[in-house]
Parts: C-alpha cells; sequence; structure tokens
C-alpha cells in the first residue's frame, strides 16, 4: 500500500524547474541548453544545478 | 542526489498545467507549417503553365468505352517537383530548428510525404492502361486519390499530426474534398478552357493558408527582447 497519491512524487523529476526540463526534452527530443534557459527563465548556473540533479538521478 | 523538495506552496493542478503550458509553447516553436503551404501552393500554380506547354495524350479502351487524357506534366513534373519540395522542407526545418534551439519531428513528414507521392504516382501510371469504367463513381475516387494535389493533401494530414497543429488539420480536411472532388464537364480535349480552374483554387487554398499560417506565427519568431 503507498498511501495518498503525492506519496508517489520523486522530487528529482517532480520538482516544477526539473518537470519543466523534462516536459520540453519530451516534446522536442532534442534541445540546446538556452533554449531550456530562455523558456525556464533560468541563469545558466541554475540550470546546470537541475540537469545536473536529473544526471545523477539517471544514473541511480 | 537532490536536496530540495518540490516547492511546498506549488498547486498541483498548477504545476501540470504549466507543464502543458510548456508543452504547448514547444509545439508553437515546432512549427514552421506556412513553409510547406506556401512551397506546395508555388508548385501547383507552377504546373498551370507546365500542364498545358506539355504534350498530352488520350488513350481509349473499347471495354468499358472510357478515354483517359493525361499530360507528361502528371508524370516528370509533379513527382520531381514533389521530391525537391520535400527535400527543401526538410531542409527548412531543420535549419530553423538550430536557429531556434529546439528539435522537430519533420522527418515522418518528409519521408511519407515522398512515399506517398511516388506510391500515388504508381497508381496513376498503373489507372492510364486500367481507367475506372465508372469515374464519376467509387472507382472514380481512386483516381482524384492517385492525383499529386491529392498526395499534397494526405502528407499535410501526416505533418497536422507530428506538429499537433489543428489549425492544419482543419484546413487540411478543407482543402482534400476539393482535390478528391471529381470535377469535369462532360467533353474531353487535352486542354478544356477550365483546365486551370481546380489547379487555381487548390493553389488559392495553400496560399491563403500559408500566408495565414506565416502572420499566426510571426510574432513567434521575433526575438525576446
Amino acid at each position: 500500500m503507498t498511501g495518498h497519491p503525492a506519496n508517489g512524487l520523486d522530487d528529482t523529476v517532480h520538482q516544477r524547474v526539473r518537470l519543466g526540463i523534462l516536459t520540453i526534452a519530451h516534446e522536442a527530443r532534442r534541445v540546446e541548453f538556452s533554449y531550456l534557459r530562455n523558456n525556464l527563465e533560468l541563469t545558466a548556473g541554475n540550470l546546470s544545478q537541475h540537469l545536473g540533479v536529473l544526471e545523477c538521478g539517471d544514473r541511480s | 542526489m537532490t536536496t530540495e523538495a518540490a516547492y511546498p506552496g506549488d498547486d498541483p493542478n498548477r504545476l501540470l498545467s504549466n507543464a502543458r503550458e510548456l508543452a504547448q509553447r514547444v509545439r508553437k516553436d515546432q512549427r514552421g507549417t506556412w513553409f510547406p503551404l506556401l512551397v506546395f501552393a508555388l508548385l501547383t500554380f507552377v504546373s498551370i503553365p507546365v500542364r498545358r506547354y506539355s504534350g498530352h495524350h488520350l488513350d481509349c479502351l473499347a471495354v468499358p468505352r472510357v478515354c483517359t487524357v493525361y499530360s507528361d506534366a502528371e508524370f516528370v513534373y509533379w513527382p520531381i517537383a514533389l521530391v525537391l519540395a520535400y527535400v527543401a522542407i526538410a531542409a527548412f526545418y531543420i535549419r530553423r530548428s538550430r536557429a531556434r534551439g529546439v528539435g522537430t519531428r519533420v522527418r515522418p513528414y518528409a519521408i511519407a510525404g515522398i512515399i506517398i507521392a511516388v506510391a500515388l504516382t504508381g497508381v496513376a501510371l498503373w489507372e492510364v492502361h486500367h481507367p475506372p469504367a465508372d469515374p464519376m463513381g467509387l472507382s472514380g475516387l481512386a483516381l482524384q486519390l492517385a492525383r499529386p494535389e491529392a498526395a499534397i493533401g494526405l502528407a499535410l494530414l501526416v505533418l497536422a499530426w507530428t506538429e499537433r497543429n489543428r489549425a492544419l488539420l482543419l484546413l487540411t480536411l478543407a482543402y482534400l474534398p476539393a482535390v478528391l472532388m471529381p470535377i469535369t464537364f462532360g467533353w474531353v480535349q487535352p486542354n478544356p478552357p477550365w483546365y486551370f480552374y481546380p489547379a487555381v483554387f487548390q493553389g488559392s487554398v495553400l496560399l491563403l493558408g500559408g500566408i495565414g499560417f506565416a502572420l499566426a506565427q510571426r510574432p513567434l519568431r521575433s526575438p525576446p527582447p
């Protein structure tokens, strides 16, 4: 039994910005860093950090 | 490993709505619908003089008593023009995709377009030697389907699907019946006076559609401030 559906949320992918990154990547399949940065209104450093989290999540 | 949880203030509904909005924005950025429409409008208009001044052939069968009129343009101009058009469209989408930094799904459209064009040209060639007994009936529909204008319409359906573009789907659903409707006035001659009316109408639909999409997509092309 998993309890409340919210317990099934994974912070790695369901965090607001990272969900945005994955949504864009799913639609486009190939997307450049600058496109993500502009559309998600992030700084380059912030975006790199989120991409790093997704990359780590993918490895684990 | 992540150190931050999902924003506690974020409403899940708003999160999903933002994701949907983002997906819509990406789809709009991927679209370049006006270009294929304008290319096909141009090809349709150019086909008028090509058909007028190219050679014509008249084949008649005794049983059933059916005559088929066809021009060289149908088997030379259109197959070459369609293949070149799909190459140009694919190049346009790829260049645009690189400029915007977001990938597009033009490959299925270009491949489907070329396959449909080649297949329908083959069907049209076959029908020249095996004309339908009743050109105004159901068998005539196959004759109309084998026309290059129908090939353009069928491929536009694929483009509407790959771009998830409802407006293009509606335009194509209006264009296809106009192409599939057999237009004849009952006499047979290589160049009847009305021969260019269907092409003008079909080209105009594509041209107006292309202009409409170009205007609709224009604000998206301007760089962000």
